[in-house]
C-alpha cells in the first residue's frame, strides 16, 4: 500500500485553519461525495462494464473505501492530474474537484480505531555514505570520506536513509570492497608493510616533461626536461635509487642528470656510460612517507650543428628505468591508535596465533554486526586468518582478511532487522534492545551504539523506566548528535539542492564558495543550537539570533562581524532570524537569475506547512510571453496572469502570495527594496483571506500556523528516523507526538524522544502482510 | 633542441589537454576479450536533458542529400558517419494517467521503453534497459559487462520531478526493473574501473594473493547473505539479491583481471587527475575519451553516457547562456530563449561528434573502432516547452560492423517506438527478441 505525498497534509481544505488543532468539519460521503461521483464518473465507472474495471458504485459506505485504499489513491492522482474525467465528458466545477481531493485524502489519512495497530515495516536498509563513514569512524577510529568516489544515494520523500530506495548496485559493491581494503590499510600496521621493498619505474611510461620522448624501451631526452612519477612512500627512510642510464656526450661533457624528489634537487650524477653500453647508476636518497612525485631531469642540453664532429654535436641522455629499494634504515614505528583498538590480543608463548585472532573477531564482529553472533560465524571468518596464515602472511596480515570480510559483510553494510522465528506472518512484535539501539544511534547519530548503548542494550535494560530516556538526552547532548543538524535538517530544508547550485555570476557576483558555505553553516548551527539549547522547534522559524561570519554578515547587511569564524549574533531585526528569511532558503528556491516567487511558496508549503500544492498539470507549462505586451509585464503581473486561468489558480493562489512576501530577497537572499528601479510589491492576501504587507507580516502569520507545522516537522522527523515514508496508520503515533509536543513547551528534545517512544518506532511487523490484511507491495 | 617535441599522450582531465592522438600505434592488434580476432560490436548510448529547440534541429531534406541543420553543423565533417533519425517515439515517457513528471519519466523511458512507476520512495520501477539487455548477453566475454558514466551525480534533494524518486532523472541504465545502475562521474574513478587502481597500492600488492582473498573474502560474505536471507521478507531479499549480484559481478572482474585478456592500459595512457575538471567541455571530452578507451582495448562492449541529467539545470556560461537549462528549455516560444537553448543543443552535438571523431580515430582491423560501433545519441523528449515524446531528436553514428548505411536523414512514420530502433541494434550483436518493450517491429531503413 503506497500513500506517497498526500499523507503529510490535508490540504485545500485546511487552509483556513488557526492556532487549534485540525477540527475540519467532516464531509459526508452519501450526501456530499456519492452524488458528485455518481453524477461526473458514474457513467463509465458504474456495475455495467466498468472502464478500467473500477465501479465506483460497489463502495457503499467508507468503511468499504477504507478497505481499498489503493485504488482510492489511484482516484486522488487521477483527480488531482484532471485525468479524470476526461476532457470531452462533463467536468466538475473547481470546488466540487476540491470536495472530493479533500474528502478522499482525509479518508487516506484514516485509521480504524477498532483494528490492530500497525508499526509498518522498514526495508532492509543500507548504510548511506553518511552512515558508512561515520560507522566507520566509530568502528575503527579512521576517516574515509567516501562522497569522493561512491555513487551519491537514492532519495525518497525526501531523505538518503530510506532503506527501499537504497540500492546496492555493482559499482558500489566495487567502492566497497576498495574501500575496506583502504581503511584496513589506514588501521592497520603490518610487518610486511615495513619490509624493505623495490620499486621499478619504467622510464617509458613516466611522465615526460619537456624534450623526451620513448624510444622502445628507453626514453630518449634530447632537450631539457624530466620524466616523472608519483607513487606511495609507506614509510619514510633512506632508500637506495638505481638508474639505467646512459648518454651522447657533447661539447666536452656528459649529459647531467638531476635526481629530484617532489621538484626538488637531491643528486646530480654524471652519465658518462655511452649510448651502446649503458650502466646502472646508484644513489641513496631520503624519501618522507607519503605522495612523492620522483623525476629525473636532463639538465645541460647542448646542440650545436656546426661542431666539425658529426658525434660532438648533440648532447642527449637516455633513461631506461628509475628503480628504487627500502627503506634500508626503517624504524618500524608505534602502531596508530585504530590497530591498537583492534589488536585486544597478540599471539604468545602461552597463546597460540589462531586464539590470539580469535579473540581479536570475538571483540570485533559484534561491533561491526551491531548484535551478538551466531552460532559457528566466528569460526567462518577464523577460516579467512587460517587461509592467509598458510600463504605465510604475518598475524597481523592474516587478521586483516577477515575484518575486510566483516567490512563488506550485509551484516555490516545493511542494518539488519529480524522477524521474529517462527512467530505468525503477521505477527507484530516489539524489535530486540539490540536492532532498538541501532535505530535509536543512526537517528540521532547517523551512526553505530556507543559501549554505553550497547551495554544498556545488552542486559535488556533499555525499556527500563527512564532508561530510555536517559539515553536519549545524553545522546542528544553529544557532540555526534551534530549529525541531526548535518543529515536531517538540511534534508528536510531540501538544503542539499545548493551544493550543486550556481547563481548566474553576472547577476550574483558576490556569490561564491565561501560564502555557500557559510549559507549552509548558518542553518546546520541554528537547528543544532536548538538541540543543545533544548529550545521551542518553534525557535526555528522565528529565532531572534542566528549564526554568522564575516562574509554573511555583509550579506545580510549587519555590521560589527568580523573574521571568517562563525559565531552566534543576537538579531534585533525581525528581517532575518529562522530558516524562512535564511540566505540558504532563498537562494535555493531561486533560479539562477532571477528569484522564483513559485518556487519559495511552495517550499514552505512543503517543508513548514506540509501541505504540498498537488504536481503541475500536464500542459500547464511556465510563464508563457507570446506577445509583446507580455513582456513589459513585471514577473508578479505575468504570474498574476498565469493565475488567470482556473485550472493553475487553484495551486497558485497557495504557492504565490507567500513567494511574494519573500520578494523583498533577491536571488541570493540579499535584501532589497527595488528591482530594476521598481519598488517591490510585497502585499498580498493568502486563501484563507488574511492579508500581509512585507516578509515579517508574512513571518508571523506563518508563526500562527503552529500546529501545521508541528505536525509537518514531526512527520518529516518521523521519516528519517523510521527510514521509510510516514504512512496513513502512523497518524495515531504522529497526533500522540503533537500532543506530548504542546505539553512540553515545544521543547525539540520532546519532540525527538516522543519519536523514540513511538509505537512505529519501537515495533515492527513480520513480513509483507499488515494487520488490515492489505498488501504493502 | 634537435627533435620535433614528441606528442604526448596524456588524459590530463583538466584543461583543455585531452587529447588520445594515434591510439592505434599504442595498441597492438591483439585477439579482442573472447579469443575473436574479428573485432566485436560495441554498443553506447548517450543521453542529454530538456529536449531541444526543434526548429533548429531536424534537417529539411530526407535521404543522402540532406543539409545538415545549425544545431547538428558541428557534425559537418562526420556527416558521412551519422544517420538522423526523425519521427522517433517514446510512448511510455507520456503521463499515460500519471500527471506530471515527464522529466523523470523521459530518463527512465530512454532506453527502458517502460513506463516507471510513479513514486519519490519504495518501489521505484521502470524495465531492463537496451543496455543492460545486450550486457547480460554479451558482457560476460569482457572484464566489465557495461560502463556507466555521466557528469552529474544523482541529485540530491527532495523528490526530483513531480513525484518521481531522483533515481529516475539520474540514471538511464537499468539491470533490473528495480535497480537503477549510479554512474561514475569522476574521470580518475572511471579510469580505474577500466584498468585498476592506478595508485602504488594496488600495484605492489602481490596480485594473485589479492585474487584469493578477495575470492574467499566473498565466498564467507556470500554465505553471510545465504544464511541471512532466511529470516527476511520478500522486500528484504530482494535487496539481499540485488547485494548477491553484485558479488556476482566482482568475481567476475576478479576472475578476467587474472585471465590472459586482463586489460591493459595502452602505453602512454595515463590516469586523469582525480576531481571533476571545472570546464564542462573539457570534462565531457575526457569522459568520451575514456569511453573510446573502453571500447578500444575491450574492457567492455556496452556503455552509457548522460551528458547530463534529465532536467538538469547546468548553466554555459562559455558559450554565453548563464540562465539553467531547464529553466530556459520552458521557453514559451520566447527567441531570446530558443536561441540559447539552439546554443546549447549545438554544444551537446558538438560533444558528440567530439566521441564520434575520436571512434573514428582509432584503427581497428581494415578499418576503424567507429566501423564496429552503433551510438545513439538523444533525448526522450522532443521540445523542451511542450514536453511531448514524439519527434524525438536522435542521433545514430557507426557502421554496426557493416550492417548500417550512415550518411543519411531518415523520416519514419510519425510515432515510431524508438524501442523498434533498439530491436534492430540487438539483432546485430546477436540477441535475438521478438520484441523490445512498446516495439511494434524493426526499425526499417538503417541498411540503406
Amino acid at each position: 500500500m503506497k500513500i506517497g505525498r498526500v499523507i503529510p497534509c490535508v490540504a485545500l481544505a485546511l487552509l483556513s485553519r488557526g492556532e487549534s488543532p485540525a477540527q475540519e468539519k467532516p464531509i459526508a460521503y452519501k450526501d456530499s461525495v456519492q452524488p458528485l461521483l455518481a453524477k461526473y464518473c458514474g457513467k463509465c465507472h458504474g456495475p455495467v462494464k466498468p472502464k478500467a474495471q473500477l465501479n465506483l458504485e460497489a463502495y457503499k459506505d467508507e468503511a468499504s473505501v477504507l478497505k481499498d485504499r489503493k485504488t482510492w489513491k489511484r482516484v486522488l492522482d487521477q483527480l488531482q492530474a484532471r485525468e479524470m474525467p476526461p476532457d470531452d465528458k462533463p467536468q466538475p466545477s473547481p470546488a466540487e474537484r476540491e470536495l472530493l481531493t479533500s474528502w478522499v485524502e482525509g479518508m487516506l489519512e484514516k485509521v480504524d480505531p477498532n483494528a490492530p495497530r500497525d508499526p509498518g515495516r522498514v526495508v532492509l536498509r543500507r548504510l548511506n555514505r553518511v552512515e558508512y563513514r561515520n560507522t566507520l569512524r566509530d568502528l575503527l577510529g579512521v576517516d574515509f570520506n567516501p562522497t569522493v568516489d561512491f555513487p551519491s544515494d537514492d532519495v525518497g520523500y525526501g531523505f538518503d536513509n530510506i532503506g527501499d530506495v537504497l540500492s546496492i548496485p555493482p559499482l558500489l559493491m566495487e567502492k566497497y570492497f576498495a574501500a575496506a581494503e583502504k581503511v584496513l590499510d589506514q588501521a592497520v600496521q603490518t610487518p610486511e608493510q615495513f619490509r624493505p621493498r623495490t620499486r621499478r619505474l619504467e622510464a617509458k611510461s613516466m611522465q615526460i616533461a619537456g624534450g623526451g620522448q620513448a624510444e622502445g624501451e628507453t626514453v630518449c631526452m634530447f632537450g631539457n626536461g624530466e620524466m616523472q612519477e608519483t607513487v606511495e612512500v609507506f614509510l619514510g627512510g633512506t632508500y637506495v635509487f638505481r638508474i639505467r642510464a646512459s648518454g651522447d656526450p657533447a661539447g666536452g661533457e656528459p649529459p647531467r642528470m638531476s635526481l629530484r624528489v617532489d621538484g626538488k634537487e637531491q643528486k646530480v650524477v654524471d652519465v658518462t656510460a655511452q649510448r651502446r653500453d649503458p650502466r646502472v647508476y646508484e644513489e641513496r636518497l631520503a624519501l618522507e612517507a607519503g605522495k612523492r612525485r620522483i623525476s629525473a631531469a636532463f639538465i645541460n642540453d647542448y646542440y650545436n650543428p656546426e661542431a666539425p664532429r658529426a658525434r660532438d654535436r648533440d648532447r642527449n641522455l637516455y633513461v631506461d628505468y628509475v628503480e628504487f629499494h627500502g627503506p634500508v634504515d626503517g624504524k618500524l614505528p608505534e602502531p596508530p591508535a585504530a590497530h591498537r583498538r583492534l589488536f585486544v590480543a597478540a599471539p604468545s608463548a602461552g597463546r597460540p596465533r589462531r586464539e590470539a585472532a580469535s579473540e581479536i573477531l570475538a571483540r570485533f564482529l559484534p561491533l561491526a554486526f551491531r548484535r551478538p553472533l551466531a552460532e559457528g560465524e566466528l569460526e567462518r571468518f577464523l577460516k579467512l586468518h587460517d587461509l592467509a596464515e598458510k600463504q605465510g602472511d604475518s598475524f597481523e596480515a592474516a587478521v586483516k582478511v577477515p575484518l575486510q570480510a566483516a567490512l563488506v559483510s550485509p551484516h555490516f553494510l545493511f542494518r539488519v532487522e529480524k522477524d521474529l522465528a517462527g512467530g505468525d506472518p503477521k505477527g507484530v512484535h516489539p524489535l530486540t534492545d539490540g536492532e532498538l539501539a541501532s535505530r535509536l544511534s543512526y537517528f540521532l547519530w547517523s551512526s553505530m551504539p556507543d559501549a554505553e548503548l550497547i551495554d544498556v542494550a545488552r542486559q535488556g535494560k533499555l525499556r527500563d523506566p527512564g532508561v530510555l530516556e536517559g539515553q536519549v538526552r545524553r545522546m542528544l547532548r553529544d557532540p555526534k548528535s551534530r549529525a541531526l543538524a548535518e543529515n536531517f535538517a538540511i534534508q528536510w530544508l531540501q538544503l542539499r539542492r545548493l551544493e550543486g547550485y550556481q547563481p548566474d555570476p553576472r547577476r550574483f557576483p558576490s556569490f561564491d564558495e565561501p560564502l555557500r558555505q557559510a549559507m549552509l553553516q548558518e542553518a546546520v548551527l541554528l537547528f543544532d543550537a536548538v538541540v543543545r539549547e533544548d529550545r521551542s522547534v518553534m525557535d526555528l522559524l522565528g529565532a531572534d539570533f542566528t549564526f554568522l561570519n564575516d562574509r554573511l554578515a555583509k550579506h545580510y547587511g549587519i555590521p560589527g562581524v568580523e573574521g571568517p569564524e562563525m559565531r552566534r549574533v543576537a538579531l534585533s531585526d525581525p528581517r532575518r532570524g529562522g530558516v524562512l528569511t535564511m540566505a540558504a532558503v532563498l537562494t535555493a528556491t531561486s533560479n539562477p537569475t532571477r528569484t522564483a516567487a513559485v518556487k519559495r511558496g511552495k517550499w514552505v508549503l512543503e517543508t513548514i506547512l506540509g501541505t504540498p500544492p498537488p504536481p503541475p498539470l500536464p500542459d500547464a507549462g511556465e510563464l508563457k510571453d507570446e506577445t509583446d505586451a507580455d513582456r513589459r509585464l513585471s514577473l508578479r503581473q505575468r504570474l498574476e496572469k498565469h493565475r488567470a486561468d482556473p485550472s493553475c489558480a487553484a495551486c497558485h493562489r497557495r504557492m504565490d502570495p507567500i513567494g511574494f512576501g519573500f520578494e523583498n530577497y533577491d536571488g541570493i537572499g540579499a535584501w532589497r527594496d527595488r528591482e530594476n528601479g521598481q519598488a517591490i510589491d510585497t502585499a498580498a492576501t493568502l486563501p484563507d483571506g488574511s492579508s500581509f504587507k512585507g516578509p515579517v507580516e508574512l513571518k508571523n502569520l506563518l508563526l500562527r500556523r503552529r500546529e501545521d507545522y508541528v505536525k509537518c516537522l514531526a512527520e518529516k522527523m518521523l521519516t528519517f528516523a523510521l527510514g521509510r515514508g510516514v504512512e496513513y496508520y502512523d497518524s495515531l503515533a504522529v497526533k500522540e507526538i503533537r500532543r506530548k509536543l504542546a505539553d512540553n513547551g515545544y521543547r525539540i528534545s520532546t519532540l525527538v524522544l516522543e519519536i523514540a517512544k513511538s509505537y512505529p518506532f519501537q515495533h515492527r511487523r513480520n513480513r509483507s502482510q499488515n494487520p488490515e490484511g492489505a498488501k504493502d507491495e | 633542441m634537435s627533435r620535433l617535441i614528441s606528442r604526448r599522450t596524456v588524459l590530463r582531465g583538466i584543461g583543455t589537454a585531452v587529447a588520445l592522438p594515434a591510439l592505434e600505434a599504442m595498441t597492438p592488434l591483439k585477439a579482442f576479450a573472447d579469443g575473436d580476432a574479428k573485432p566485436p560490436l560495441r554498443m553506447a548510448f548517450c543521453m542529454t536533458p530538456n529536449g531541444v529547440n526543434v526548429g533548429q534541429w531536424f534537417p529539411q531534406a530526407e535521404g543522402a542529400a540532406y543539409e545538415l541543420s545549425k544545431t547538428l553543423s558541428p557534425l559537418a565533417p562526420l556527416k558521412q558517419d551519422i544517420l538522423v533519425l526523425s519521427g522517433l517515439a517514446h510512448d511510455k515517457a507520456k503521463a499515460n494517467g500519471d500527471g506530471a513528471g515527464d522529466h523523470a519519466r523521459s530518463a527512465s523511458t530512454f532506453l527502458t521503453g517502460c513506463q516507471a512507476r510513479k513514486t519519490d520512495g519504495k518501489d521505484i520501477r521502470s524495465g531492463v534497459s537496451v543496455d543492460q539487455l545486450a550486457a547480460e548477453k554479451m558482457g560476460a566475454k569482457t572484464r566489465l559487462a557495461s560502463l556507466e558514466i555521466g557528469s552529474e551525480r544523482g541529485a540530491m534533494a527532495g523528490n526530483c520531478d513531480s513525484g518521481y524518486s531522483c533515481a529516475y532523472s539520474s540514471a538511464v541504465a537499468w539491470k533490473s526493473p528495480t535497480m537503477p545502475l549510479p554512474k561514475e562521474i569522476n574521470p580518475r574513478q572511471v579510469f580505474a574501473r577500466l584498468f585498476g587502481d592506478p595508485s602504488a597500492i594496488a600495484a605492489e600488492r602481490d596480485k594473485a594473493k589479492q585474487a584469493l582473498y578477495r575470492r574467499s573474502v566473498l565466498d564467507v560474505v556470500r554465505e553471510d547473505a545465504a544464511g541471512l536471507g532466511k529470516d527476511l521478507g520478500a522486500a528484504d531479499r530482494r535487496k539481499l539479491d540485488e547485494y548477491l549480484e553484485s558479488v556476482r559481478s566482482i568475481e567476475r572482474q576478479i576472475q578476467s583481471a587474472e585471465g590472459e585478456n586482463a586489460a591493459k592500459v595502452p602505453a602512454g595512457v595515463e590516469a586523469p587527475a582525480d576531481g571533476v575538471p571545472s570546464e564542462l567541455p573539457a570534462y565531457l571530452r575526457l569522459l568520451s575519451d575514456l569511453l573510446v578507451l573502453a571500447f578500444q582495448t575491450d574492457v567492455t562492449r556496452i556503455a552509457t553516457y548522460m551528458f547530463a541529467n534529465e532536467g538538469s539545470n547546468k548553466t554555459f556560461p562559455f558559450i554565453e547562456v548563464r540562465d539553467g537549462h531547464h529553466s530556459i528549455s520552458h521557453h514559451g516560444g520566447n527567441k531570446e530563449k530558443l536561441d540559447k537553448i539552439q546554443k546549447i543543443d549545438q554544444f551537446y552535438v558538438e560533444t558528440f561528434g567530439y566521441l564520434v571523431g575520436k571512434l573514428k580515430s582509432v584503427k581497428e582491423g581494415e578499418g576503424t573502432l567507429l566501423d564496429n560501433c552503433m551510438l545513439v545519441y538523444g533525448s526522450a523528449i522532443g521540445d523542451g516547452n511542450r514536453h511531448n515524446h514524439n519527434e524525438l531528436p536522435v542521433l545514430f553514428a557507426g557502421r554496426g560492423g557493416g550492417t548500417i548505411l550512415p550518411g543519411r536523414h531518415v523520416r519514419y512514420p510519425k510515432d515510431t517506438p524508438m524501442t523498434n530502433l533498439f530491436l534492430s541494434m540487438l539483432d546485430r550483436v546477436g540477441i535475438q527478441e521478438e520484441r523490445f518493450a512498446d516495439s511494434t517491429g524493426r526499425l526499417k531503413g538503417l541498411e540503406g
